[in-house]
């Protein structure tokens, strides 16, 4: 039997990983994060540099960090975020779109499964750039979003966001989650006061903001919360998210979200990482059309 | 008021980018075409200007104030290709590629009061939606080019490897833009709205968009057949398109998405 050339090895990967995909999804249902953020990370890592090692002893590592590997990937990708955009995302399990997760792509085993594997491409060839001594936009791209991926993928156990609707002269210390959960703050926060201005002649808002107490056994202090300024609390974020529509600037209740991402600060990185590599993108542009003339 | 002023403005702007189109086909006609262009361009920005300073706020909120943006960084792209490259056709296309958004604003107004809400008044808004009109712009030029070189390739006729590389210069600087574009969308989602990614149909429209022009990227230098990347091109170009202003119409996106504009 001929062997299977490098494309189809890799379409193949891509097939088990999606018939995986479908059978834990129909044995678990959709995802439910949760479970050790940072176990969760380090099984990533030791994945990595463990598929690394083996590159230049194992035939299979050195398939799967091929750049048919990565071509055929990404095109699997496309044609998943593709059904992403085009599948209404209204949850559900009708048909056989829903049995597969693709009404709710982001809990769905399969689009899961060939997200992490697509992760551990991009780590396996971030640390084969570390051999190239010149730094590379290439380089920073694919550190920068392993960075990403790795935080988002461990980081969706760990996130917590859930919303408060405060009346004003109230005090509250528990959030109702997307689930309708309740969630118990580490923190009380008190509406002191909502305030809104709307643009002159009109009920359309120019501003609103919440003046609010935050208080926990480390101590008080007062915050104010507006759009694009959240307030910060431990490792918690306090946003300001709507108020009560119909009475508008006479609103007497608040909607707060309080978030806490542990993840944030790498993903930060990463996403700064990225700015910075596109700039190193330009200037490797320039720098290489000065060479040609 | 000041958008039944846009036709005059347009009309003005056309009959530079076009006369500027025309000439760069003649012998000595390079330095002329430039000129007009650019001053096309400008008489372009001139609106864009007066847009802003009538409105009070950056005119980046509305469809069709994004589409003016389009269509000059459209026609400054094509000028500066023409300058690097001299290829005779380009400006021609890009013109008429910008000639199309006009005429869709023309046609489809998307008049909008004054007030910027407070989600939009942040730092990052200009930042973003410039750097994704740069990118839509860049990658409509790339679209041009590759629908240019998939049609010599499929008449048999020889591509000179100086036109496939400023394709994929073209795609290179794009994707830096687009994902710049990506990227401080999703720092200001944190700071908006708690959260950097929620795979809102805009968000998933822009993923894959991202992901069909970094297939390019790799898949250039690897694949041997070049029509599949030319090809590639044109069809994320689809995808941007639906991006920018196709998931208005989409039935799995109706409602759902908060970027509707």
């Amino acid at each position: 039997m001929k062997p299977l050339g490098e494309y189809a090895k890799a379409l193949w990967r891509c097939v088990v990983l999606f018939i995986a995909g479908v059978a834990l999804q129909l044995i678990f249902g959709e995802i439910h994060a949760g479970g050790n953020v940072w176990v969760c990370l380090a099984l990533l890592l030791a994945f990595h540099l463990f598929l690394y090692f083996l590159k230049e002893r194992w035939k299979f590592a050195r398939s799967i960090s091929g750049a048919e590997s990565r071509i055929v990937t990404m095109c699997v990708l496309v044609i998943l975020l593709l059904f992403f955009g085009l599948i209404p995302q209204n949850g559900g399990g009708r048909g056989i779109l829903g049995a597969l997760g693709f009404h709710d792509m982001k809990t769905s085993w399969v689009f899961a499964l060939l997200l992490i594997y697509f992760t551990v491409l991009i780590g396996i060839q971030a640390i084969t750039d570390l051999k190239i001594k010149k730094l590379s936009a290439m380089a920073i791209f694919h550190w920068s979003i392993f960075a990403i991926l790795v935080a988002g993928i461990c980081g969706v156990g760990a996130r917590k966001t859930a919303y408060i609707q405060i009346n004003e002269g109230e005090t509250q210390n528990t959030a109702i989650d997307a689930e309708g959960n309740s969630l118990q703050l580490p923190f009380s926060i008190k509406l002191e006061d909502f305030q809104m201005e709307e643009y002159e002649g009109t009920h359309q808002p120019k501003e609103f903001l919440s003046k609010i107490q935050i208080t926990s056994d480390k101590g008080s202090k007062l915050a104010s919360v507006r759009v694009n300024h959240p307030a910060r609390f431990a490792s918690w974020k306090i946003y300001q998210s709507g108020y009560d529509v119909s009475k508008g600037k006479d609103s007497e209740y608040s909607v707060l979200n309080v978030v806490m991402d542990p993840m944030w600060p790498i993903t930060q990185i990463g996403l700064w990482g990225l700015l910075i590599g596109c700039i190193f993108m330009f200037i490797d542009k320039a720098a290489r059309k000065e060479v040609k003339a | 008021m000041i958008w039944e002023l846009f036709a005059y403005f347009a009309v003005g702007a056309s009959l530079f980018w076009v006369a500027g189109s025309l000439l760069s086909y003649s012998k000595k006609g390079d330095r002329p075409a430039i000129a007009i262009s650019i001053a096309g361009s400008g008489i372009f920005l001139a609106y864009i200007i007066c847009l802003w300073i009538a409105l009070g706020r950056p005119p980046m909120r509305t469809m069709g104030e994004t589409r003016l943006w389009y269509s000059f960084f459209l026609s400054l792209i094509g000028t500066i290709i023409f300058i690097a490259y001299r290829y005779k056709w380009i400006m021609s296309f890009t013109t008429l590629l910008s000639l199309v958004f006009v005429c869709v604003n023309i046609f489809k107004p998307e008049i909008h009061g004054e007030n910027l809400m407070p989600a939009l008044q942040s730092p990052w808004f200009v930042p973003h939606v410039i750097v994704y009109m740069i990118a839509y712009a860049l990658m409509g030029a790339a679209a041009i080019f590759a629908g240019y070189l998939w049609h010599r390739d499929s008449n048999d006729r020889p591509i000179d490897k100086k036109d496939s590389d400023a394709c994929y210069a073209l795609v290179s600087i794009g994707f830096a833009f687009l994902t710049m574009g990506i990227v401080m969308g999703a720092l200001w989602a944190k700071e908006a709205w708690g959260d950097y990614w929620t795979w809102d149909p805009k968000e998933t429209w822009a993923a894959v968009t991202w992901m069909a022009y970094l297939l390019y990227l790799h898949a250039r230098k690897h694949v041997k057949d070049q029509q599949y990347c030319y090809a590639l091109l044109i069809f994320a170009f689809i995808l941007l398109q639906i991006c920018w202003w196709g998931i208005n119409y989409l039935p799995s996106a109706q409602g759902m998405s908060i970027h509707t504009y």
